[in-house]
């Protein structure tokens, strides 16, 4: 099967390992992965800052560089729900109509494209699931707390595949880590203290790492656990299902 | 134009294409015991409940709850320790030092205790409201599932009065802390029969 | 105007800086989300009265003049005084003259947000005429004269202490009292007086039934009542959107209604009112305030779906963590910030990016608002209106921030031009270290993963 992969820029130029683990593990899982080199940001922070207009040739250079593939894949549930909701402002190409169908976030592509049912990795730690909101309520990627629906949840079952994990359970299970991309900098004092909120709640319940599925997130709660001094880690999703720490 | 005309052709101009109505459906038939799910939610509210078996073991109730009975206004015949005639009333603010008022409900609802009191029947609207205690009567056929069976049974006569009681009064204003009697009823006894 | 602007950013910042008490607000309201989830889990029908709950406001919404008209028609004929007031000035000098006719000194009031934004009791005040509000949370604040920062539980932001404070300095109560239980019994001695002597009543309307002719007001103290039963004038202000088509609608908005705000099944007291009782009078004033317009902003006009039950600021992680005052509107919180930009954009600009768009607010409506998708588009027009100081304030940060640093600026700048294009229109201002002011950086790697592709697989 052959997948293109879409790295969000601030995993190209931040959490390049990221990139790595969703590379090599899509390649262990027997897809054959395409980088197309002229890839760049996906338009969001632009958009969600109300210039929208302004990242319009933004998107439409992430479409001609995704062109022709069935499946495009990337490790953001953010990054990928953009495309697929907010490109709706684009101009409704078939080109850009297919990118929209085609494109995946890491997890729902394993669960629902690839359905594996085991995984060569080994993660002996124990590790607190951090929902990223757009994976969570916009992808509708698991269960959200808010609705009344039976459990369901894509990401949990592959971190089950993991050998040695122990998944620890929080106190609020899928509340914003208050990154939200140019908030994170306009509304500091209340980002600051949701992420702080968050990383209490995962230190509390035991984690020795906190997980999720989009960077953006993560990047937040690392600069709050590194500035507390704390020992507890962040690992993408992808890192963590590549992973062979025995 | 006036500003009755303003506002009719701004929302006029300004709606959008008309939608459909979704159609009400009842949601009941899903509790064993109608009777036991209101007792349950009376209680979570705050209420007691009390199933008699003669309408004369009202007064008796009612005195073994209360050493001093004070002012008890009722609507119900029956009700024999009563010792303010709501007929004779003539301006609700006589009804300031009513301690007890024991009234008869109309209809029930098991999903959330409530009672349904109509403002002619209990004769002056204020009564439910400015006693210190609160007893209402209700039948046992009476007790509906939820607050669609209730709308369907209800009948609004007009101009009219009528309102759902459920438990006393209560609020939770300072810190979330629960304070049961806040302006209205300090306690709601429900007596079935 | 630009004294005007509410900076919610900084608001949320001067809340912050008492950690604990941010501690305190964000579990207390989490409490409330938690029994809200309680009560909404407990019915299997939960989503599918969400969307009864919605498709009856998209059809009254759609046919709001001929509901108005009906309503109007019945509630003349169950002996009601009907008054359309397009906006607070008109509704104000509504209520004043009806007042004035019937010599009315002190007015006794239940919650209405509507009268809120009005500023009615400022007015009223102006005039001679004593306003007394009634629910607990509103009279504390009243006597604090602090504007509520919740719109269910207006005291919501004070602690017992506070409320002790308040009590002592307002009402003679000694001094370091702060039993919730003693303050509520001195607020019940307290305002039975006021109800007793109110010359006149006045609430809000939670929902006006078209085909009745008559309006609901759900309350958890029973202060509507009392006001309106001993009062021998009813005044009733609603905004035009609370219409719903019938009684049995009632069912549907009953059950959602105190589920979502408390997670009680329903308030203490559902009242039904179909006209003045034996002697009495009753008014409804009809109020417009900016409503119809909303109505035709084919984006937004869903907002005026919203039933008030507060659900959204109980969810919202940003309103837990930074209160209801720093919105500086009437109606605070996620539906707050998509109302308010109607009514003022400028004023209002800073709110609808007081989020982080996780989209808990939608979920937890149960009218399905999209709020957060509103918020969205929202940000895009006050984006484009260009003169509005927020956007651009925002994206200058972070944009300065990386030009303010060369490393990363060079790091960044590999990006590409398609970012890089956006970026002189920020470029100008100051440097503002937001991101460090609470975390560290991430430590910038040797190489980017699209060096690294060159590098290992071509």
């Amino acid at each position: 099967m052959k997948v293109a992969l879409f790295v969000p820029c601030y995993i190209d130029q931040f959490y390049p390992q990221v990139a790595i683990a969703t590379m090599e593990l899509l390649t262990k899982l027997g897809c054959n992965v395409d980088f197309p080199l002229n890839q760049t940001c996906c338009g969001q922070p632009m958009a969600n800052s109300g210039c929208e207009k302004d990242a319009i040739s933004t998107g439409m250079n992430l479409v001609a560089n995704f062109t022709g593939y069935d499946y495009i894949v990337g490790p953001s549930g953010s990054c990928v729900l953009h495309v697929r909701e907010h490109y709706s402002k684009l101009p409704q190409t078939k080109e850009v109509t297919k990118v929209r169908n085609n494109i995946y976030e890491l997890s729902e592509f394993l669960t629902d494209i690839l359905q594996i049912q085991s995984l060569e990795a080994n993660f002996p730690f124990k590790v607190g699931l951090h929902q990223s909101c757009h994976g969570q309520r916009g992808m509708r990627l698991s269960q959200c707390s808010e609705l009344n629906q039976p459990y369901y949840s894509k990401i949990v079952p592959l971190l089950k595949l993991v050998k040695g994990i122990e998944l620890i359970e929080l106190d609020r299970k899928d509340e914003c880590c208050g990154f939200g991309g140019t908030f994170c900098v306009s509304e500091e004092a209340v980002s600051a203290r949701m992420g702080i909120d968050r990383i209490n709640d995962h230190i509390k319940n035991g984690a020795q790492y906190i997980t999720a599925g989009d960077s953006s997130c993560l990047m937040h709660l690392e600069g709050l656990l590194k500035r507390k001094g704390s020992s507890v880690r962040i690992i993408h999703l992808a890192e963590l299902l590549n992973s062979s720490i025995n | 134009m006036n500003q009755r005309e303003q506002i009719l052709s701004a929302v006029k101009k300004n709606k959008p294409q008309s939608t459909p109505l979704p159609e009400m459906k009842l949601f009941d038939g899903q509790c064993d015991s109608i009777l036991d799910k209101y007792v349950e939610s009376l209680n979570k509210i705050g209420g007691t409940c009390k199933i008699i078996d003669r309408t004369e073991d009202i007064n008796m109730i009612v005195k073994s709850q209360f050493s001093d009975l004070g002012q008890v206004a009722t609507n119900m015949q029956e009700v024999l320790i009563a010792n303010i005639d709501l007929k004779e009333i003539t301006d609700p603010h006589q009804l300031e030092q009513v301690n007890i008022a024991v009234l008869h409900g109309e209809l029930a609802v098991a999903e959330n205790g409530a009672v349904w009191l109509e403002g002619k029947q209990i004769i002056h609207q204020a009564i439910p409201f400015i006693t210190q205690h609160l007893i209402l009567v209700i039948e046992r056929e009476n007790i509906v599932e939820n607050m669609h069976v209730a709308y369907s049974k209800i009948n609004i006569e007009r101009p009219s009065y009528g309102v759902f009681i459920a438990g006393p009064s209560k609020t939770a204003d300072i810190e979330q802390s629960l304070v049961i009697g806040a302006h209205g009823s300090r306690s709601l006894l429900v007596l079935i029969r | 105007m630009i004294s005007e602007y509410i900076d919610h950013p900084k608001e949320a910042d001067n809340f912050n800086e008492d950690f604990q008490r941010t501690t305190w607000h964000d579990e207390t309201l989490w409490f409330i989300r938690e029994k809200r989830d309680k009560a909404t889990k407990s019915l299997p029908e939960w989503e599918e009265l969400r969307d009864m709950a919605a498709a009856i406001k998209s059809n009254v919404l759609s046919n709001l003049d001929d509901y108005l008209i009906e309503f109007e028609t019945n509630a003349i004929k169950n002996g009601i005084q009907v008054h359309w007031a397009l906006n607070a000035e008109d509704h104000n000098k509504i209520v004043h003259n009806i007042l004035l006719k019937h010599k009315v000194k002190k007015m006794v009031k239940s919650k209405s947000m509507l009268t809120e934004d009005c500023h009615l009791n400022q007015y009223l005040e102006s005039k001679g005429i004593e306003v007394i509000d009634t629910d607990l949370g509103e009279r504390i604040v009243q006597l604090d004269n602090q504007p509520p920062s919740h719109i269910v539980l207006p005291a919501i932001h004070l602690k017992k202490e506070d409320v002790g404070e308040i009590f002592h300095k307002h009402l003679g109560t000694e001094k370091g009292m702060s039993n919730p239980q003693a303050l509520t019994e001195t607020a019940r001695i307290h305002l039975r007086e006021q109800f007793l002597s109110g010359g006149a009543a006045l609430t809000g309307v939670n929902f006006a039934i078209a085909e009745t002719g008559g309006i609901a007001i759900c309350t958890n103290e029973g202060n509507a009542d009392l006001g309106v039963h001993l009062a021998p004038v009813h005044i009733a202000s609603m905004g035009i959107e609370k219409i719903i088509p019938k009684l049995e609608h009632l069912g549907v908005f009953t059950r959602v209604l105190t589920r979502s705000a408390t997670g009680q099944p329903i308030t203490a007291f559902t009242s039904h009112y179909h006209g003045p009782r034996k002697g009495a009078e009753m008014h409804i004033i009809i109020v417009d305030a900016g409503r119809s317009e909303q109505l035709g902003r084919e984006d937004f006009r869903k907002s005026l779906n919203c039933i008030r039950c507060g659900a959204c600021m109980n969810t919202c992680p940003v309103y837990r963590r930074s209160g209801g005052h720093s919105y500086g509107y009437t109606v605070p919180g996620p539906i707050g910030s998509i109302l308010s930009p109607g009514i003022d954009l400028k004023k209002y600009s800073s709110l609808p990016f007081a989020s982080t768009l996780c989209g808990s607010c939608s979920d937890v409506c149960p009218v399905k608002i999209d709020i957060h998708t509103q918020l969205y588009k929202w940000r895009q027009i006050i984006a484009k209106e260009g003169k509005m100081p927020f956007a651009k304030k925002q994206g200058m940060k972070l944009m300065n921030y990386v030009f303010s640093r060369p490393s990363l600026y060079r790091l960044l700048g590999k990006v590409g031009r398609n970012v890089l294009g956006i970026l002189p229109r920020f470029m100008m201002y100051n440097s503002l270290n937001a991101w460090g002011k609470a975390r560290e950086l991430p430590t910038p790697p040797k190489e980017s993963f699209r060096e690294w592709y060159l590098r290992n697989k071509k």
